[in-house]
């Protein structure tokens, strides 16, 4: 017996020698990983034929000291994604590999037709990552964006800036696939951010979000809107808002903290509306003539003017879901996960438009950067 | 052996008892250690000058000279009570204590003389009388006792066993100073007679396990144990896996630490170490300095070990099955460095870290073989500078260089030699088959590890144990996590020993 065993076990040793190469094909295929091109950035656009992919590998390294060199940009079109990227291997000496693609842009028109199949093919392709973030790309094609990019570094390191300075931008955070998708598959509503191309410098820049109703983009939300969002999802790390107070002059306040709570507003059972309770945290960057915080009308004035400005933010939020008639901030999941009893009713409800919308700010101000300020 | 050579080689043969037979003569003596340039006689008149003169014989290099001419050969020609009176008295009254020497022993078999000789016995042999007096007189000429030179100690006792059975006992007698120390001993090797005692803690350890050790010993019939492979190979339960499946400790604190748990010990004559028997998984991981260090200090460094084990065993293999296979797995910014590191190297990834680990192999084994000094010379010379020239000239990539390196060292973490280079072994083995299949073929040979050590047992004891074998979890804890020592109440279950109590 051992010695049969031993027989077999040699043979299927010796099988590799044996030049059929169909009997190992069950065996995973490898490549060389200096035989491939690292593709990081990927984006689709709308083309006369279906789609149009362009990809770019950002800036690499050489290797043996000679420095980064210019990154790889490659666009095609086919009628599909993946028909595209295919069509890609043929384009270079290097095996094409997406599986480090860590952004993922959709041009303006493709997101206008719907981002749903682009978002499939993220999901469904074996290389692509559900954590690439995810961008709209506003007022152009992300084809030319990435081409743009090139002509100053790639459109890999700009967005890997971005990423990196998330904190210090105010204007919109970073929401991957899988955040978009889950959006989407709840209640076909979502938002991701948006960026512009500065056409003149090559440079990608942030725009707030897009708001996608029914998984087609149906907006924007810009400026003040944009930071409403912020406030409504708690990324405030950058956020630093002025106000006026009566008698004291200009204040600066630094938002470092925000948490927003949606709940139901219930009449004889159904749901008639949602209030959004958001608390406020801010510092008192500068201003206010150099009054100290531990003057109470300071105090109260900076939390109400505070106030003020976060209702208003909130409200252009709520004002564009109305508008739009999308769930954008999937608010209502947000009142059934808060009021889980509740939940069926909250199914129920009518869409936002027919909601009764209410906004409640609570702001505090913690403490000034002046060490004789204090805190509470 | 094949079934077909079975029918050359000669039946057993039967050990020969007794080795000689016959009547206990000098003559019959001498004739056995004809042509051993070693073998000495001499003739010593006592009783007076008209009769016949008595014959010492010993054998140069094994009795202790000064002692035989002070304690035997001084009293027979001064003590004037051995004048006079017949042969028969004097022979009387020597073997009663007219010699001074402590131990004297009456022999009338002649195979047991000729051990005696061999022993370092001497011989004295009367005209006429049937049988003769053995004096213990070996010289005590050994190594002194010196630090462990293969397991270093920072904090604790500095002795270590030597070449001498007895000196071992002693040092362990000097540990463990409890009566119920017991020391069982056998003779093992056709020719070379070794001396092998089986120590353990009656009422501690589990006497199931000192009856199969005793049963093992008494088994092996070789010409010599002279290696320790000798007894090892023949103690074990399995011969075909490279893992240890006795532990061994230069060390006679830790070896009695091993009897105070429950374990058998095990010394031979020749060997300066000593075996502990069972042997698990956990027991090769642990080092000896751990019980001299603080609880958390041990604990993490446990830990350490364990990661180590795993970092030696599978970052060759996972190394290669990433950039061969599941590069998506690499974060992005390693992978352009392992990209830029790997450009106009013209190996694949998989023969550039084959190469490494046997040039790793081939360092490791220059550097033992020499003498430390020049073997510190090559595995610098080869670790540094082959290295370096090997990735300038591009054979290599600085990161499989790196990987190679990081799994050698990790390798060495292991307190037992034998464990670290089993893991050697399957650490190419899971690197061929990653090779073959990435990660799949990773997983088949970590299941087949698996399956491996779970199917090894030590005198009963599950391998794998406290891992496996039905322990309990806190068992398992115990293994990784080194309690104060005063919460430790219990002994280990696994040992079965009938006493788990330690302490209050």
């Amino acid at each position: 017996m051992k010695r049969q065993c031993a027989a077999l076990a040699l043979s299927a040793l010796l099988l590799p020698l044996s030049g059929c190469k169909e009997t190992f094909d069950f065996l995973p295929y490898g490549r060389e990983l200096d035989d491939m091109a690292l593709m990081r950035t990927m984006g689709v656009d709308t083309a006369r034929n279906g789609v149009e992919v362009t990809v770019s590998s950002g800036a690499q390294d050489q290797g043996g000291g000679q420095g980064e060199g210019q990154p790889t940009v490659l666009r095609k079109e086919a009628g599909s994604i993946s028909a595209a990227c295919l069509s890609m291997q043929a384009q270079g000496v290097s095996y094409v590999f997406y599986g480090h693609v860590g952004q993922f842009l959709l041009g303006e028109e493709l997101a206008r037709n719907g981002v749903e199949a682009a978002l499939d093919y993220v999901l469904r392709d074996i290389e692509m990552r559900l954590e690439s973030n995810l961008y709209l790309i506003r007022g152009s094609r992300a084809g030319d964006a990435i081409e743009a990019a090139a002509q100053v570094n790639s459109a890999t390191d700009q967005l890997e800036s971005l990423e990196a300075d998330a904190g210090l931008l105010a204007d919109c955070m970073f929401r991957t696939v899988e955040d978009v998708m889950e959006d989407l598959a709840e209640n076909g509503d979502s938002f991701a951010p948006a960026l512009t191309l500065n056409v003149e410098e090559g440079q990608l820049e942030t725009a707030g979000y897009g708001l996608l109703r029914q998984g087609a983009l149906a907006g924007w939300a810009e400026g003040e809107s944009a930071r409403g969002v912020n406030l409504l999802m708690g990324w405030v790390d950058a956020d630093v808002l002025e106000v006026e107070v009566p008698d004291m002059g200009k204040a600066a306040l630094r938002v470092v903290g925000a948490k927003t709570q949606v709940r139901p507003v219930l009449t004889q059972g159904m749901v008639t509306g949602l209030t959004l309770n958001c608390k406020v945290d801010a510092n008192l960057a500068e201003g206010a003539d150099g009054a100290h915080l531990e003057d109470p009308r300071l105090r109260e004035a900076l939390e109400a003017a505070l106030e003020e400005r976060c209702k208003l933010r909130l409200e252009e939020v709520l004002d564009l879901c109305r508008t739009l008639d999308g769930d954008f901030f999937q608010l209502k999941t947000q009142a059934g996960l808060k009021e889980p009893w509740h939940w069926a009713a909250i199914q129920a409800a009518p869409s936002l438009a027919d909601l009764d919308l209410q906004v409640q700010v609570e702001g505090r101000i913690q403490r000034g950067y002046n060490v004789r300020d204090g805190g509470e | 052996m094949g079934h077909r050579d079975r029918g050359k080689i000669p039946p057993p043969h039967p050990r020969k008892t007794p080795r000689f037979s016959g009547a206990l003569t000098l003559e019959r003596v001498g004739e056995i250690f004809q042509d051993c340039a070693d073998y000495a006689t001499r003739t010593v008149e006592a009783g007076g000058e008209k009769r016949p003169p008595i014959t010492l014989c010993y054998i140069t290099g094994m009795v202790k000279l000064e002692r035989v001419s002070e304690y035997i050969l001084r009293p027979i020609a001064q003590d004037e009570t051995l004048e006079g009176g017949d042969r028969q008295a004097i022979y009387r009254r020597m073997a009663d204590g007219a010699l001074y020497n402590l131990i004297v022993e009456e022999r009338d078999s002649l195979d047991q003389a000729v051990n005696d000789l061999i022993a370092g016995w001497c011989l004295l042999f009367f005209p006429g009388e049937c049988g003769c007096l053995s004096f213990f007189v070996a010289t005590e000429d050994k190594r002194s006792i010196s630090p462990p030179a293969g397991e270093t100690v920072l904090k604790g006792a500095r002795d270590a066993f030597v070449e001498s059975l007895r000196t071992n006992t002693s040092l362990v007698r000097r540990h463990l100073k409890a009566p119920e120390l017991k020391i069982k001993e056998q003779i093992v090797g056709r020719q070379s007679l070794t001396q092998v005692d089986v120590l353990y803690l009656d009422g501690i350890a589990n006497p199931e396990t000192v009856r199969e050790v005793e049963r093992r010993l008494q088994e092996i019939d070789i010409d010599a144990a002279l290696a320790t492979g000798n007894l090892e190979e023949y103690l074990v339960d399995r011969t075909a896996t490279a893992f240890p499946l006795v532990q061994y400790t230069e060390r006679p604190d830790r070896f009695c630490g091993g009897l105070a748990e429950g374990r058998v010990g095990l010394l031979a004559d020749g060997l300066p170490l000593g075996y502990l028997m069972p042997g698990t998984v956990s027991s090769f991981l642990r080092a000896g300095q751990d019980k001299s260090s603080n609880w958390m200090l041990a604990t993490t460094l446990t830990l350490l070990r364990f990661l180590c084990v795993l970092i030696t065993l599978f970052l060759p293999a996972l190394y290669i099955a990433m950039a061969t296979f599941h590069q998506e797995m690499i974060p992005t910014r390693l992978a352009l460095s392992m990209i830029a590191a790997k450009r106009d190297v013209p190996f694949q990834t998989v023969y550039e870290v084959l190469i490494m680990l046997v040039a790793f192999e081939i360092l490791q084994e220059a550097g033992l073989r020499l003498p430390q000094p020049v073997g510190q010379t090559v595995s610098i010379i080869g670790g540094l500078v082959v290295g370096q020239a090997a990735v300038e000239a591009k054979i290599v990539s600085p990161a499989v260089l790196i990987a190679v390196a990081i799994a050698g060292i990790a390798g060495y973490t292991a307190p037992s030699q034998e464990m670290a280079a089993a893991l050697r072994l399957w650490r190419f083995l899971l690197a061929l088959l990653a090779s073959t299949a990435g990660l799949f073929g990773v997983a088949a040979g970590t299941a087949v590890l698996i399956g491996h050590l779970a199917s090894i047992e030590s005198y009963g004891v599950p391998y794998l144990a406290p891992f496996a074998g039905g322990m309990e979890l806190s068992q398992a804890g115990r293994a990784l996590v080194r309690l104060p020592l005063s919460w430790i109440k219990l002994r280990e279950r696994m040992l079965k020993t009938p006493n788990r109590r330690k302490q209050r």
